[in-house]
């Protein structure tokens, strides 16, 4: 018989968590330790750990319920103490008009912004905080929500969370805590599947967009269980090691994958499996992965209607490559390029953004199109480079997708119909 | 009535009664369930625009974005919640909504944990209390 007053005298808490939990220090931290006691119970923590920083989702409005949620902490004198940024909102805050909300649903998504920056969480507003300046150090224990986030963290930085969502995020950035299970345990960190890509191009490996489609194939193949790659290049790029998170994340639930040679915790194959021989060994082969790249297309079709990109947000490095594909040519169906102040601001300051508002680019900032309603058309096909996008347009915005490289969908948005370049795959 | 037919682990402790609604294949709150009404809205369920609200849900698993705690707290918070929610795997999704819920004093419900054979032998109309004991009725 487990029960939850059992459970919460089996957390170990330290005098003063108990004394947050008291209310000693106002009625916000007395909350969000609540919140993590039970939850901690739940899960199976034997207590609470010490955390360095914290990323946060439950800003996306969802309902009243949340909003109320968020004012209660403000009300209840919260503040985070820990370095805590922000993942996108529904609104944005630069161009509040572009998004086709109710003027109800409008106002309480935006108390609800507001609500988490009253917090003192950062007013960030993406989906990569890591390209952001926020970048916890390798082996420090973190609280991050968003998938993406959540994944680059473990991967690519080495840091240690789990797959935080909404409320537990700002609880623990408001205490400092998380429940100590999951991947802030060393032995619950070990790759148990080995995937070996040898059959896979060299070629091909150097192109993004051979990254998505690794990663929607790796969330289905591992679903929660930690992979380490095998045979990935060197050069691998951050960018591309983040599509390749996101993509998995989408398709999978995976919080942590290891790249040997080149993520962190992952320097020889013995280092990621601890030692221990693989539990499974799976060879990647093309015909596979032309078969789940083929499944990222939920039409085959000439006709165009928008273009999506920026899931996750672009870096500066991916918004230089799309301004240097596009040159200055002109889009002909509407094109939106999701991104983060980190790279808008800059946009701004060097008159790009009226620029590219004459090339037919809505360069959208602080949200996402696959999050909110910003997409202007009833519905059509809509293409993108993006493995989450591919996997999220349909269900949320009714459009189909085409998956294609970066290259494919500018060529294609000036062109006005779906263009793909296939050689790359041969 | 009033029949002890199960005892189940309390993930959340809570009292709730209902009519028995089987919800499967399993869901994601999220993008499957619609908060504002508590129907299913995931076009490709079997179950689509049935309403889980009032109902006692009996679901293998929840499945999906971890942004299901926000829909099972906009359910409590617009009375559309289930009454009481049995599933046979361990959850902190729906869970972590109601232990929010809770927290704010809103009217969670209980979640339990059961094993599908038990869940299998419910009659049409159950009734739990706090220390997860389920009755007919």
């Amino acid at each position: 018989m487990r029960q939850t007053q059992e459970q919460d005298t089996r957390m170990q808490l330290t005098e003063e968590e108990q004394g947050w939990l008291d209310g000693n220090c106002g009625p916000a931290v007395r909350m969000a330790t609540r919140v993590l006691v039970e939850m901690g119970g739940i899960l199976g923590a034997d207590r609470l750990i010490p955390i360095t920083s914290a990323h946060i989702d439950g800003c996306l409005y969802h309902g009243p319920g949340g909003l109320d949620f968020a004012e209660r902490l403000v009300r209840g004198r919260g503040q985070v103490v820990v370095p805590t940024t922000l993942n996108i909102g529904s609104i944005d805050l630069k161009k509040p008009d572009r998004i086709r909300l109710s003027a109800a649903e409008h106002d309480r998504a935006t108390r609800l912004m507001k609500a988490y920056e009253a917090l003192g969480c950062a007013p960030t507003w993406t989906c990569a905080p890591y390209q952001a300046g926020h970048r916890p150090k390798a082996g420090s224990d973190i609280a991050w929500a968003e998938s993406n986030a959540v994944v680059f963290a473990n991967s690519v930085l080495g840091a240690r969370t789990n797959r935080y969502g909404d409320f537990i995020d700002i609880c623990s950035a408001l205490t400092g805590r998380a429940p100590n299970y999951g991947l802030h345990l060393s032995e619950n960190r070990r790759a148990t599947i080995l995937i070996r890509t040898h059959a896979i191009s060299d070629a091909l490996k150097q192109r993004d967009v051979f990254y998505p489609v690794l990663g929607t194939w790796l969330g289905r193949v591992a679903g929660t269980d930690i992979a380490a790659i095998e045979g990935l290049p060197n050069t691998v790029t951050e960018d591309q090691l983040k599509a390749l998170g996101a993509a998995a994340a989408s398709s999978g639930s995976v919080a942590l994958f290891h790249t040997i040679g080149v993520t962190p915790e992952a320097s020889t194959t013995a280092e990621a499996f601890g030692d221990v021989a693989p539990a499974q060994i799976i060879d990647l082969d093309r015909d596979t992965l032309c078969g789940v790249r083929d499944a990222l297309s939920t039409v085959k079709s000439a006709k165009l209607d928008a273009v999506a990109l920026g899931s996750p947000h672009f870096s500066q490095s991916e918004m230089d490559q799309f301004r240097h594909l596009l040159g200055n040519r002109r889009a002909s169906v509407p094109v939106y390029v999701c991104t983060g102040r980190h790279v808008g601001d800059r946009l701004a300051s060097d008159g790009a953004l009226g620029t590219l508002a004459e090339q037919g680019i809505e360069v959208v900032i602080d949200t996402c199109v696959v999050a909110t309603p910003i997409l202007k058309g009833k519905g059509g096909v809509l293409m993108t480079n993006s493995g989450k996008f591919a996997h999220y347009t349909p269900p949320n915005t009714g459009y189909e997708t085409i998956y294609g490289s970066l290259e494919d969908c500018v060529e294609s948005a000036v062109r006005g119909h779906v263009v793909r370049d296939e050689s790359i795959w041969q | 009535m009033n029949t002890q037919i199960a005892k189940a682990e309390v993930v959340v402790k809570g009292i709730g009664s209902g009519e028995v609604l089987r919800v499967s294949p399993p869901l994601s709150f999220w993008g499957g369930i619609d908060p504002a009404t508590g129907k299913i809205t995931d076009p490709r369920h079997p179950q689509h625009g049935v309403s889980i609200a009032g109902r006692a849900m009996v679901m293998e698993r929840v499945v999906g974005s971890s942004s299901g705690s926000s829909i099972v707290l906009e359910l409590i918070a617009a009375n559309k919640a289930p009454s009481l929610l049995i599933l046979s795997e361990t959850d902190c999704i729906a869970s972590l909504g109601v232990v929010v819920a809770n927290a704010m004093d809103y009217a969670g419900f209980p979640v339990l944990q059961m094993t599908q054979e038990a869940c299998a032998g419910l009659p049409e109309h159950v009734r739990v209390d706090e220390t997860g004991t389920v009755y007919a009725g």
